[in-house]
């Protein structure tokens, strides 16, 4: 009895994650070919940007937070990446300007809401519109083209036949988690967006911390951006178009609470897959365009709804 | 107090840098002089583009900056950002301050024609560039120097089809499916596998909304589940996508349209076999030349300028770049 | 040295108010020290001037352990030996209890974060405070009173010299404020001294050694405790004297309006509770925190589901799947935590007041402006809610005004019965008062009442009958006349099979 309770609340508690497998082993069904290994990387592969991006969305929501301009930064950083990679200089120099340039909107973005007590909505859409502008006048309109192969071997190599993108993301992952999960300031992080005011009132900065968390997600912006334009071999102004709304997408079908304060990072890893595993299944079913926005959407809806009605169950 | 007058000061610093970068799109003078009295030789137009967000948009504005500079007309350049709104304000904006041609894209065929024709009626020279109001010749608009996008379709469908013998496979990328271009090549596409039964579409056309990262995904996902032999990409950067999916030199051919460099690039290291140039440069320069030509009093042999698309391969690829 | 911390001449201005003028406060090593005073005497700001919440204006002087002491935030006070705990509740729901306990100072190992041991000293930190919950409990998933125990056991271990208690009794029971005074005198005896700030006159006598008083930002005066009276005391405090705490009005009590009949919760945390008042009666609702007092009326109000019950309303049953059924027929509930379930803090007066019976200050089915500021006009008046205007935003009143607001908003909906939730929790005399009249009157004019309370004196001081609950069960009923506190602890501490 004990242990069929102990399963139970298991199950309730990872419920986002069976729900994840069972739309697996239905679109393995459908078409077989889902499974292939070569199709597995391709979901590594689709996964790895979004994910990158969603770890930093992370952290600014558990921190009571919100980020709208990751998608422009993106676009920012891959431009910046693109036209220093052109061979010139060593690879290091695109991806440190990448992320550098990342990690400035972010202090920016962090600043506007800490300190100028903006909200996190309009402070980042201001920014969001202000950093696309800033990719469009860097990059002249057009795509910037002739990066060097290096560069491009840079998303496109693979290790022991897993993409190298993948392996990236996973890093990120290990980092991330174990920042959240094991360090003070991860323990900071959560108290800021758990309660504001009682983590000022027990001696937290919480601006430092408020302002950190939107550093982290421009900074994994500018990485994200430089690997962007590595894997599409070219930096687009126009790249990256709302990717910020898949990136609070796969925390928020992973469990991380809009209201902040509330997250793991397992989740997150599965709210991305569980996206990128959409997007590739109904691709390969050849569902057209159309009706897999419709699909999409009704999924995301459905899988979060089951997992709210899952753990309250448990209660 | 102190923190309102930093804002003040913020706000007052934010009001003049959009002046100078007002003046810095402009191609002209600065205002102080545009207020002297216009010499009676010299015209003034204004190009009002959709966006000026892709090469193919960069090359309108070069091709009318080329032409202008070579009849000597004074030439202002907008971009309506791809907002119908803000085009219509654009183009009273332009009436009132006394430009004798208004040439542009319009963001919307049908929203954009009372403006078009308010702005006929006031006396201006009124022409469309790349694309063209709905019943445009009963809008006041004197002429329209554009491409024909169904031609460029069928252009580079015709290409795969000769590719590929008349036999294949072939999978689609569109743009967003409820813009004009986009439907329109789709169109150019469909006439021609019209005409050859055995090419045969084995999944149904992804809308791509242009980015190449997002037809790079869907390719990679359908190369996992599909056999294909041939994939016609709406613009060269989801090409460039299908052919980052594909690899270079894949045996599958890939194919893209507008001509712009990230294709070219693709075209000279193998990922992608070809593109349909439109020649947005041309169709520029057609429309500054038609204005001139109107403006001083000659009429033009149609008032319908089509500029062909031409086909771009490994071979002729080094003429466009 | 005598004092351990000495405040000396400190004003703090805000725009347009003086909230503190040359006030001082001295306090001894190893005493308990009240500070007492009605809300907006100034006893918060000038805690908040001592933990570096606000900057005292230019001018005074603050010495502590002898040393001149100046805070800018609330860690570099901690970190000189200076704690507190907020009046405001502060728990950080979706942590756990001791994530909560050592946020913003948690023990590292090799710099990062070391749960092993947080969790065992947690563990210490709950057992000596005789509370029965895992230290890995969410605190979402803790009482009120629980998660109050909580913040108390967070500012005790941080080994202060001085710790500021601001209400820190405001939501628990009798059981756990004599825990809370275990560990205060243990705290005495190593010579940490407490600051002390409390509505509730009986703490004062049986903890405090000394009392500072305040009346709006001046200082009154200090005493040692022994040599007041309550009288005394209430005296210093409101400038005036008030001879009953507890007044009680006579009313006619008449028919029965209300009836909940065998009461059972879907979650099972309240089991079978039969309650009936009459007209003109005050019925009072005790027994400790958790004994499922607020869960019952919650029930009755639709707010979580029963899973057995009947109610009548005037002799009609009435089926309650959501609290407008009841609304509907009369029945108002004010709410234990007003900023949560009672407010719209951010709102006026004005739109708090019109909240309920929106319906009423509308003419031909439009929201009238007029109407509604007459309707708060009137009710501003008659409740005595201090407030410059219609307009001024609920978050920036008092504790005792914002109650009052609530309660204007609900009697604007005219209901013949009302359920009040511990409705003076932590508001000060002169407004508790105001509410017991308040409540008085609203018997007199034949209405019902029925109150939950964890202040025994107060269900003892103004009701008719008072109905004791244990562990969600029904234990008791008293009448006036039997009324003792003896008899009421018994049942609300009965064990039931």
């Amino acid at each position: 009895m004990k242990e069929r309770k102990r399963i139970n609340t298991l199950i309730s508690e990872y419920f986002i994650f069976v729900i994840f497998i069972a739309l697996v082993i239905v679109l393995t069904c459908l078409k077989p070919s889902f499974i292939t290994p070569s199709n597995l990387v391709n979901i590594l592969k689709q996964a790895s940007i979004n994910g990158i991006l969603a770890f930093g969305m992370m952290f600014v929501i558990v921190a009571g937070g919100f980020d709208m301009s990751v998608g422009s930064t993106v676009a920012f950083a891959g431009i910046l990446a693109a036209m220093l990679g052109q061979g010139n200089y060593p690879l290091i120099v695109p991806l440190v300007v990448a992320m550098l340039a990342g990690l400035a909107v972010g202090i920016a973005n962090g600043i506007g809401v800490a300190v100028g007590n903006l909200p996190p909505f309009i402070m980042t859409l201001g920014t969001m519109t202000a950093v696309r502008g800033l990719a469009l006048v860097v990059s002249g309109g057009k795509p910037v083209i002739g990066i060097s192969a290096q560069y491009k071997a840079v998303a496109a190599s693979t290790f022991c036949g897993i993409p190298m993108l993948a392996i990236y993301l996973a890093v990120i992952i290990v980092i991330c988690s174990f920042v959240l999960a094991k360090t003070v300031y991860g323990r900071r992080v959560y108290a800021c967006g758990g309660n504001l005011l009682a983590a000022r009132v027990s001696g937290i900065n919480t601006t430092m911390i408020r302002i950190s968390t939107f550093a982290i997600a421009g900074l994994l912006a500018g990485l994200s951006g430089f690997l962007m334009t590595s894997r599409v071999t070219i930096g687009q102004p126009t790249a990256a178009e709302s990717y910020e709304m898949d990136a609070i997408t796969a925390c928020v079908v992973g469990g991380v609470s809009m209201s902040g304060g509330v997250g793991k990072p397992w989740g997150v890893v599965v709210g991305c897959l569980l996206i990128t595993v959409i997007a590739n299944g109904l691709d390969i079913m050849g569902v057209s365009s159309h009706w897999q926005r419709i699909v999409k959407g009704a999924i995301i809806v459905l899988a979060v709804l089951i997992d709210i009605k899952g753990k309250s169950k448990k209660n | 107090m102190k923190k309102n007058k930093f804002l003040a000061l913020l706000l007052t610093c934010a009001m003049v840098l959009t002046v100078l970068a007002g003046c810095g799109s402009k191609d002209t003078p600065a205002p102080a002089e545009e207020s002297k009295p216009a010499e009676s030789s010299t015209y003034k137009i204004a190009l009002i583009q959709q966006h000026q967000t892709n090469a193919f948009q960069i090359a309108v504005t070069e091709g009318a900056q080329a032409k202008a500079a070579e009849l000597g007309v004074e030439l202002t350049i907008l971009s309506a950002d791809q907002d119908a709104a803000t085009q219509i304000s654009q183009i009273e904006q332009c009436v009132s301050e006394g430009y004798n041609a208004i040439l542009f894209e319009p963001v919307d065929p049908d929203g954009l024609r009372d403006a078009a024709k308010a702005a006929a009626d006031a006396g201006v020279v009124v022409i469309n560039v790349v694309s063209f109001c709905t019943d445009w010749e009963n809008a006041g608009i004197a002429a329209v120097s554009c491409g024909n996008n169904i031609k460029a379709g069928e252009n580079e469908m015709q290409h795969v089809a000769d590719l590929l013998g008349g036999k294949g496979n072939v999978a689609i990328l569109t743009g967003p499916s409820a813009v004009t271009d986009a439907l329109d090549r789709l169109t150019g596409y469909e006439n021609i596998l019209a005409n050859y039964p055995d090419m045969k579409q084995v999944v149904a056309p992804a809308d791509c909304q242009w980015d190449t990262a997002k037809a790079q995904a869907t390719v990679e996902s359908w190369l996992s589940a599909y056999d294909l032999d041939a994939i016609v990409c709406q613009n060269d950067g989801m090409a460039v996508g299908a052919g980052n999916a594909a690899g270079a030199d894949s045996g599958i051919v890939i194919t893209g349209l507008d001509g712009t460099p990230d294709g070219y690039e693709a075209i000279k290291d193998g990922r992608i076999t070809g593109t349909v140039a439109q020649d947005g440069g041309a169709m520029a320069a057609n429309a500054v030349e038609a204005a001139v030509t109107l403006l001083n009093g000659g009429s033009l042999e149609s008032n319908l300028l089509i500029t062909d698309s031409v086909w771009i391969d490994a071979s002729n690829v080094a003429d466009y770049e | 040295m005598e004092y351990v911390l000495e405040m000396k001449d400190i004003s703090k201005t805000f725009p347009g108010v003086v909230a503190l003028d040359h006030v001082q406060l001295q306090v001894r090593p190893g005493e308990v020290h009240a500070l007492m005073g009605e809300n907006g005497a100034g006893k918060s700001t000038l805690m908040k001037i001592l933990m570096g919440i606000y900057t005292k204006d230019p001018g005074g002087e603050i010495f502590f352990d002898g040393k001149p002491y100046s805070a800018s935030n609330p860690k570099e006070a901690m970190d000189m030996g200076v704690a507190m705990i907020h009046q405001e509740l502060n728990p950080i729901l979706d942590m756990a209890v001791y994530e909560n306990i050592f946020v913003g100072r948690e023990i590292r190992k090799n710099g990062l974060v070391d749960k092993k041991t947080e969790i065992e000293e947690a563990q210490k930190l709950i057992e000596e405070c005789g509370l029965h919950v895992s230290p890995k409990e969410t605190l979402r998933n803790l009482t009120v009173a629980q998660c109050q125990l909580i913040e108390i056991i967070k500012a005790i271990s941080v080994n202060a010299k001085v710790i500021v208690m601001d209400e820190p009794t405001a939501a628990i029971t009798e059981r756990e404020v004599e825990l809370l005074f275990e560990h205060i005198r243990r705290l005495k005896e190593k010579g940490v001294a407490i600051i002390y700030i409390s509505h509730r006159m009986a703490e004062i006598f049986a903890i405090c050694d000394r009392v500072s008083v305040y009346r709006d930002g001046q200082y009154i005066g200090t005493d040692d405790t022994a040599n007041l009276s309550e009288a005394q005391l209430i005296k210093m405090m409101v400038g005036r004297e008030i001879t009953d705490v507890y007044p009680k009005l006579n009313a006619d009590i008449g028919e029965v309006v209300f009836e909940a009949k065998n009461i059972t919760r879907a979650d099972n945390k309240v089991k079978g509770v039969s309650l009936a008042v009459r007209r003109g009666e005050i019925l009072g609702i005790g027994g400790l925190v958790g004994a499922g007092r607020s869960e019952l009326v919650e029930g009755i109000f639709g707010i979580h589901p029963l899973s057995q019950g009947e109610i009548y309303v005037k002799g009609k049953k009435v089926k309650v799947s959501s609290p407008q059924d009841i609304i509907k027929e009369g029945v108002a509930l004010i709410t234990e935590d007003r900023k949560v379930t009672g407010l719209n803090l951010s709102g006026t007066v004005n739109d708090n007041i019109g909240m309920v019976a929106i319906k009423k200050l509308l003419t031909n089915g439009l929201y009238n402006k007029a109407k509604a500021h007459k309707a708060s006009q009137e009710y501003i008046e008659k409740l005595n809610i201090k407030t410059p205007s219609v307009n001024q935003i609920v978050g920036n009143l008092s504790g005792g005004n914002q109650q009052k607001v609530v309660i204007a908003k609900w009697l604007l909906n005219e209901p013949d019965i009302i359920i009040l939730d511990e409705p003076t929790r932590g508001i000060d005399v002169g407004a508790k008062r105001d509410i017991y009249l308040l409540l008085g009157n609203l018997v007199q004019q034949g209405k019902a009442v029925i109150m939950i309370s964890s202040e025994i004196p107060e269900l003892m001081g103004i009701c008719d009958r008072i109905l004791v609950m244990c562990e969600g069960n029904y234990s008791g009923e008293v009448q006036r006349e039997e009324f003792s506190q003896e008899r009421i602890m018994t049942l609300a501490s009965a064990i039931t099979v």
